[in-house]
């Protein structure tokens, strides 16, 4: 891939009470490219996927997140968010009270005033989010629910892919979104994403396992253990994972 | 809900109390309300003589001669009416003579002698609006069978332009049998001075059903005090919305009594206490018949230094049986200095009733603050859109729609 790497992590090491989660580590991520992390449980995946979007405050951090010529450290989550770096969380939370609608209407309409652009238009917003949630399979009703309170697992992770269209961000972190999802699911969230990722965005996907891999075409797989990076490759290197375990790392 | 009201809002607290009224402003006023297009067909316009308008008296407070404007004004067939201090005001097409009285203090409203046509489809708003005399006692007695599509709306205001500092607005509400009607009462508070010890008592008579939406805001930290009863005859339905904004040091006592069976009451609080706010709520639900329903919420957030004591209780009677009740409060504490006391208390005479209570307090969590702020709103505007969505359950659109009114009572949350 000879892209310009707009994401460059140099030397993070990201530590909470005395105990290092991150270890210097090391990833370049250019535009368009699609990234893969994988690794056992506990070796900071989704540490450095929160550290990305901004959730730092809990961690005592070194190195450099340099994003789109941004030093990330210096911006705040909503800051992050604006500049286009999108997160789907792994466990996404439930926000009684607070209907879909409004949350999406809200957070559209923070990144339309950050573009210098008006409020969006009601049923110009209706029509776009009926649009993403044919394609996602989501009743209309849902927009009416309580951000993610009564949700299934699969739903969960639904409703982050539909923030990720409404959003349109360059550069897109999925932290497992995989778990929870059964297959005519995945096949529907994929879909998705593979559209999505030909407007030239970037994509980082933690997961632990290698189905994905059957719906998307990756460039870059990153094993990751004790906090870094040990190991890079393509495709092949997760098939070989699936099979020998991280053992062979 | 119509827009009629945004004007009429508007108009009402910028120019109303000013002492040197001037008449003229009431003309641009209309003229603006025509012009803006919310009048939904032509309305007053063409019959209402303006220059009947004026101001009669400046002794004590604004005044108008409605009477010469009604005399000048006998319309046919209204489907719009307001009805300001004890006066029609605007109206179009009205086929009824009314007698006013405007020298008496206080007023009496006996809907079922206006003889027009309220089911009419026609009807499009109705409004008391009870704003200079605020401090006179207000009659209203809603007719049998009555139902009313839009909200009635009762609106008080208080300015300094009144020369009184104490009031004590009293409203009479008699609700006949089988009436359905939306009830919007606001008190209104812009002044440094005034002391207002408000009561509402509302009376239904058996299957009638209200809902009852009450707003207040209070622009200065001034004590006021409101107390409410209401008594629920047979299978009367009482559905009952309240909110307070804004700086208050406010005392309050709300008495409802079910004496009818199968009466059924539904209660929301919404309470969003800034600065040094002192609230304090004695709330009493009182069973006094068998085969009766209530359910009580209370949800307080506390913002700065702001106080909150909040007593609930349910009492049922000796001998009152088959009772399904429940009162819950919450609190939201968003500040270290604040603080939220909430007590439910049950008083139960007998055995076979069904009677829950409970209380939670908590804070916003940093992670909801985050999962929000990570798709780009800023972290105010989180607090905002989650306090709206916590206070949300409790309190009526229509009395949301108030505090976007004005300015003074804009709250960011509530554009949500």
């Amino acid at each position: 891939m000879t892209f310009k790497s707009f994401l460059d992590i140099s030397n993070l090491s990201v530590q909470l009470d005395k105990k290092l989660i991150l270890s210097k580590l090391n990833l370049k991520i250019g535009l368009g490219e699609i990234h893969v992390i994988m690794g056992p449980n506990g070796v900071g995946k989704s540490t450095l996927a929160k550290v990305l979007v901004g959730n730092n405050s809990e961690y005592s951090i070194s190195g450099n997140i340099i994003y789109d010529s941004f030093d990330l450290f210096s911006l705040s989550p909503d800051e992050i968010s604006l500049k286009g770096i999108f997160l789907s969380f792994q466990h996404p939370l439930e926000i009684p009270g607070l209907s879909n609608f409004q949350f999406f209407k809200s957070f559209v309409n923070a990144k339309r005033k950050y573009q210098k652009l008006g409020p969006v238009d009601n049923k110009e917003f209706l029509d776009n989010i009926r649009k993403f949630m044919k394609i996602l399979n989501i009743h209309e009703e849902f927009l009416y629910r309580s951000v993610n309170e009564g949700f299934s697992g699969g739903e969960k992770k639904r409703n982050e892919i539909l923030q990720m269209l409404l959003l349109d961000p360059k550069l897109v972190i999925l932290d497992e979104i995989d778990s929870g999802l059964d297959v005519d699911s995945l096949k529907d969230v994929f879909k998705c994403i593979c559209s999505f990722v030909k407007n030239n965005n970037s994509l980082l996907i933690i997961t632990h396992y290698t189905r994905i891999l059957d719906y998307i075409d990756v460039d870059f797989v990153h094993i990751m253990n004790n906090g870094c990076i040990v190991k890079t490759g393509d495709k092949s290197l997760a098939y070989d994972i699936n099979e020998k375990g991280y053992s062979i790392v | 809900m119509d827009k009629n009201i945004v004007f009429l809002y508007k108009f009402l607290s910028n120019y109303f109390f000013c002492k040197n009224f001037d008449v003229s402003l009431l003309k641009s006023f209309i003229s603006s309300y025509s012009e803006n297009g919310f009048l939904k067909d032509k309305v007053f316009l063409d019959r209402v003589d303006l220059s009947s308008l004026k101001l009669s008296d400046k002794c004590n407070n604004v005044n108008y001669d409605y009477l010469r404007y009604l005399d000048s004004n006998k319309l046919k067939h209204s489907p719009k009416i307001i009805l300001l201090n004890g006066c029609y005001l605007f109206s179009e097409n009205i086929n009824v003579d009314i007698s006013i009285n405007n020298s008496d203090s206080n007023f009496f409203y006996d809907l079922d002698s206006l003889n027009f046509k309220f089911h009419s489809d026609n009807l499009n708003f109705f409004y008391l609006l009870n704003s200079v005399l605020a401090f006179k006692h207000l009659f209203v007695k809603i007719p049998d069978n009555f139902v009313l599509k839009e909200n009635l709306y009762i609106l008080n205001f208080y300015d300094e332009a009144l020369s009184e500092f104490m009031f004590h607005p009293s409203l009479f509400l008699n609700i006949g049998k089988n009436s359905n009607i939306n009830i919007v009462e606001s008190h209104i508070n812009f002044s440094k001075k005034n002391f207002i010890n408000a009561s509402s008592i509302l009376h239904l008579e058996s299957s009638a059903k209200v809902s009852y939406n009450l707003f207040n805001y209070c622009k200065f930290p001034l004590l006021n005090s409101h107390s409410i009863f209401s008594f629920q005859n047979d299978c009367s339905n009482l559905s009952f919305r309240d909110g307070f904004f804004g700086k208050h040091f406010f005392k309050g006592f709300y008495n409802f009594y079910l004496y009818g069976r199968n009466a059924i009451f539904d209660k929301k609080s919404g309470r969003d206490l800034k600065y040094d706010s002192n609230f304090n709520l004695d709330c009493n639900i009182f069973h006094y018949a068998s085969n009766t329903k209530s359910n009580t919420l209370f949800r307080v957030v506390g913002h700065d230094a702001s106080k909150c004591f909040y007593r609930g209780s349910i009492v049922v009677g000796i001998d009152i049986t088959v009772i399904d009740s429940d009162l819950k409060c919450d609190g939201l504490l968003l500040s270290e200095l604040s603080n939220i006391v909430l007590i439910p208390e049950l008083c139960i005479d007998n055995d076979d009733v069904k009677c829950s209570h409970g209380a939670t307090i908590g804070c916003l969590y940093d992670r909801f603050i985050f999962y929000m702020m990570s798709r780009g709103i800023s972290k105010s505007e989180c607090v905002c859109i989650l306090i709206n969505g916590f206070l949300s359950k409790c309190i009526d659109k229509n009395i949301l729609f108030f505090s976007i009114l004005n300015d003074d009572v804009i709250e960011n949350y509530y554009i949500y």
